[in-house]
């Protein structure tokens, strides 16, 4: 028995509501940017219904369109560095662990946005290379080579960090210290 | 900071991820999520071949919930004797075309039949082959068969008529499934904790298009400010019961168990099929159970009181 259009998006919605929903929440500025987000995914899933693959392609479909719509929102809102904020809400830790984290996330706030999804998609979303590779479109391989070089440039970065380096573009750099004729250093 | 190693650079990563807030966020609320899927089909208008048609509600719209299990023994329903605790009235229930309170077993052409219905919605989104599943309990109710597969990665639960009531999920998550496919059995006198939800389910009896509409759907309708799309959604609700409703519960059985009998709210009294350390019951209304009675094989019964869905 052919199944309709609305028996097969539920089947879809059910099948991945929760993942894109986790996914876009952990990126979105604001709760109410996640719901808007996940509403115009699916949405935008229903209208296409014939073009969603099947099975796990259908769900990487999903991410690449949740993707696409945070990055319009992004542009829209200019809030890009809302993850500082959030650590700072996150339950307390040890506080050995608190400091790592808290550099931690200053160093992947520093990376560029790709590198940042990049390493996002594997240690927030758990997907493979693979998996990843279907999302921004691109083969494992690229994946994999592009992931290992956002790896490295998050380790220069903590690297930096905790020695009081400024990175440009991966380089550590000495912070210029400003000085003023006639005044004096602190 | 130290030098890193690579796992101790993944786990940083890991502990970065901004928390979901559940109470926070309105995207991983049940209601939210079921309400925007109503949203997406009935307002939406899906040109097909050049034809635009219009796309009534959810034609599956069972809503995955855990009703909260209000016992002594907490998530776990215990056995025992019937003290002073709620006597379960045999109240006749009302009538509904093609469905019954009573469970028979099912025979091997219905299972079949209702399996294949099903099996042709999850080749949608089922990463198992269900075609080589078993089904570990099956029932017959009026015109519909039921039956529950596990597999290493899901549990699924499939109801059919064979016609155009067919209804399909799944629920390993919420059963405490393992990574390897095992769901936890409970104490043999007990029963894991009621699994299920209810939505619109055309093809399936009941449904007044008049009866009061549930509370989540209510709240849906209060909190849109359009009255114009507020009259329209509340039109595509009340269509929606007048094509069918549904509820269904499941979950593991203790091997002592020998009977589940639940009552919902509204008078009905139903009696789950307990079959190879499951039970399951589904019911033509929108209703939660309000209580759960479990009966052992000795003859002991226990009742528990459910509390709202959780």
């Amino acid at each position: 028995m052919p199944g309709s259009d609305v028996e097969l998006f539920r089947m879809l919605y059910e099948a991945n509501y929760e993942r894109i929903a986790a996914y876009v929440l952990r990126r979105a500025a604001s709760p109410e940017d996640a719901a808007d987000a996940v509403s115009e995914t699916f949405l935008t899933a229903w209208r296409r219904l014939d073009a969603v693959p099947r099975g796990e392609q259908g769900t990487m479909w999903l991410y690449a369109t949740a993707r696409r719509v945070l990055g319009n929102q992004r542009r829209s809102t200019e809030r890009r560095h809302r993850l500082r904020e959030r650590i700072s809400q996150q339950p307390a830790l040890e506080s050995a662990d608190l400091a790592d984290v808290g550099v931690a996330a200053d160093a992947f706030s520093r990376l560029r946005l790709d590198d940042q999804e990049l390493l996002a998609l594997i240690a927030w979303d758990g997907l493979t290379h693979r998996q990843i590779g279907a999302v921004l479109g691109c083969s494992e391989n690229a994946a994999k080579l592009r992931a290992s070089r956002a790896r490295q440039r998050f380790v220069s970065e903590l690297a930096a960090l905790s020695t009081g380096l400024t990175t440009t573009n991966g380089i550590a750099t000495r912070p210029e210290c400003a000085t003023q004729t006639g005044e004096a250093n602190e | 900071m130290s030098n890193t190693t690579p796992d101790h650079e993944w786990e940083l990563l890991r502990a970065i991820a901004p928390a979901l807030d559940y109470h926070k966020a309105p995207v991983l609320d049940p209601d939210h999520r079921e309400d925007l899927f109503l949203s997406i089909v009935a307002n939406e208008h899906r040109p097909r071949w050049g034809v635009a048609r219009v796309v009534w509600l959810a034609r599956t719209g069972h809503r995955r919930r855990r009703w909260a299990a209000v016992g002594a023994s907490g998530t776990v329903l215990g056995g025992g004797i019937v003290a002073a605790l709620v006597l379960l009235s045999s109240t006749a229930a009302p009538a509904f075309a093609g469905w019954s309170a009573d469970p028979t077993s099912a025979t091997p052409a219905a299972l079949a039949a209702a399996t294949a219905d099903c099996n042709f919605k999850w080749d949608r989104s089922s990463p198992d082959d269900m075609t080589t599943a078993d089904a570990v309990l099956s029932e017959t109710r009026g015109a519909y068969t039921a039956a529950i597969f596990v597999t290493s990665s899901n549990v699924y639960d499939c109801i059919s008529n064979g016609g155009n009531g067919t209804t399909v999920g799944s629920g390993g998550g919420a059963l405490g499934q393992t990574a390897n496919g095992t769901v936890p059995s409970p104490a043999p006198d007990q029963i894991s904790s009621p699994f299920g939800g209810g939505g619109s389910a055309p093809g399936f009896p009941g449904g007044n298009p008049n009866e009061p509409l549930p509370q989540r759907w209510q709240r849906r309708l209060s909190n849109m400010s359009n009255p114009t799309q507020r009259a329209r959604q509340e039109q595509d609700f009340r269509k929606a019961l007048s094509q069918g409703v549904a509820s269904f519960t499941y979950g593991r059985a203790g091997s002592d168990v020998s009977a589940v009998t639940l009552t919902i709210a509204g008078g009905l009294t139903v009696d789950a099929t307990v079959q190879n350390g499951w039970y399951f019951a589904w019911w033509p209304t929108l209703d939660s159970p309000t209580a759960v009675q479990v009966t052992t094989n000795s003859g002991s019964t226990a009742t528990t009181t459910l509390g709202p869905l959780g």
